[in-house]
């Protein structure tokens, strides 16, 4: 009994701090969709699997991705969650920057190694 | 009401019921489970086996209810384990409707028996994982798949997550974190034997079996058992410390997958504040921490799942299976 208890004790202060620790009063946060982040992880993954990226670029693009990630969710957070058009504008540059060094290094590949 | 909110009342109604309600019985989940392996078993029969599931490469376990699974669960083990490690947990399961699917990681299980595979190799490991959610969202066409790991294996269920959003619906993830206790000087010892030889095995038993559990019977059980591996490569050892390292960046692009993390608050292996830090890391609002009080390293493998435990885990995969099916959330 003395072990329930204290689990239960011990849920209701992680719950607690889950929340505390999200940072909003959960009926104030919005489901947002990241469908540019999502298109380009799979062009990476797509990218690795036809050998036209080395695991190192591919990891690298991942790592320049999640530095996105990053950004959106500070700018999301100073924001009440919801970014404001400078931000969007910001986010999707770097998206499109990641997007073209994609298509750099996939090309580079093609470059150096031509098919016979 | 968000879905965040669902799941903490329910997991507060859930909490409460552990209590009064009496708990399953292992009768009905001998019933209702069934465990299987690939070719890499030997005495199996083969023909037994669902078609699809011949599909599967990779040797693996699983746990298949009678009934028409409502949800699909793919399990990783953590670091010197094999899929065997998840044997209580996919009865468990499995008797709660759910199938069960538990991977050997590259390197560990039945790869070591084999002569490629028997080493390491996180990104063949990822691309296992993800051949293996293609056949089971086949084989499955309607039940979510939650991708399940713990340890090292919840470090790859969250770097898969990252790597492949549209084909997990959620995913739990028990002391992912890399921030272990005597960090520093466990990788100046990894150092040191790489320099040396790295290719030389050493014993990595007092790193990691000594430090998952207090219990001396358990530590002498888990280093018995001969589908365990106690001996690693510094090479190898070197690559876990690497792909640990990239936990954070994987986290941050989990955004839109339900996550359910946690941690034992006795683990003298993975600091429970790693976790949290962790946990913060995630862009997903759909996110829920638990620290067990009473938990040591290990929570859900080697029969660690406690009867509440499991209950919890069970009541969010529902109710996340549920909402993702209804289209509440924006899972794929």
């Amino acid at each position: 009994m003395n072990l329930k208890r204290s689990y239960i004790l011990n849920l209701a202060v992680v719950i607690c701090l889950g929340s505390v620790l999200n940072g909003l009063p959960v009926d104030s946060r919005p489901i947002i969709k990241d469908e540019g982040q999502a298109k380009l992880m799979q062009q990476i993954n797509a990218g690795q699997k036809d050998n036209q990226l080395t695991v190192k670029e591919a990891n690298k693009l991942r790592k320049d991705l999640s530095h996105v990630a990053r950004k959106k969710a500070k700018m999301l957070g100073k924001t009440n969650r919801k970014l404001s058009e400078q931000d969007r504008a910001e986010l999707i540059s770097d998206l499109n920057d990641i997007s073209n060094n994609i298509h750099k290094l996939e090309l580079e590949k093609r470059v150096t190694s031509p098919v016979r | 009401m968000s879905m965040t909110k669902k799941i903490i009342i329910s997991t507060i109604v859930s909490a409460l019921l552990i209590s009064t309600l009496p708990l399953t019985t292992s009768a009905s989940v001998n019933k209702t489970a069934q465990g299987g392996k690939l070719s890499a078993t030997k005495g199996l029969n083969k023909s037994k086996l669902p078609i699809w599931s011949r599909n599967i490469k990779v040797p693996y376990r699983s746990w298949i209810p009678v009934e028409k699974p409502s949800v699909v669960l793919l399990c990783v083990h953590g670091l010197g384990f094999s899929s065997e490690s998840f044997t209580e947990f996919g009865r468990r399961m499995a008797s709660r409707g759910m199938a069960v699917y538990a991977l050997d990681v590259r390197g560990f299980g039945e790869w070591m028996k084999r002569e490629a595979g028997n080493q390491v190799d996180f990104e063949a490991c990822l691309s296992d994982i993800e051949s293996a959610l293609h056949i089971l969202h086949k084989a499955y066409p309607k039940a979510p798949i939650f991708l399940i790991g713990e340890s090292m294996g919840g470090a790859i269920a969250l770097r898969a997550t990252s790597r492949y959003p549209e084909l997990v619906n959620g995913l739990v993830s028990s002391v992912p974190s890399s921030d272990r206790y005597a960090k520093l000087s466990s990788e100046l010892v990894v150092g040191a034997r790489y320099l040396e030889n790295k290719d030389k095995q050493m014993n990595i038993a007092p790193e990691v079996m000594n430090k998952a559990t207090a219990n001396p019977n358990l530590r002498a059980k888990w280093e018995a058992e001969p589908t365990n591996r106690l001996k690693m490569t510094p090479k190898e050892l070197k690559q876990f410390n690497e792909f640990m390292k990239g936990n954070e960046d994987a986290a941050a692009l989990v955004a839109n997958v339900s996550v359910l993390m946690l941690a034992g608050f006795k683990d003298k292996l993975v600091k429970p504040e790693g976790t949290i830090s962790l946990f913060n890391q995630l862009s997903t609002q759909d996110k829920l921490l638990m620290v067990v009080g009473d938990g040591e390293h290990l929570l859900l493998e080697e029969n660690q799942l406690s009867d509440q435990l499991a209950q919890l885990v069970m009541d969010w995969i529902n109710n996340e299976a549920h909402s993702s099916r209804s289209g509440v959330t924006a899972h794929p």
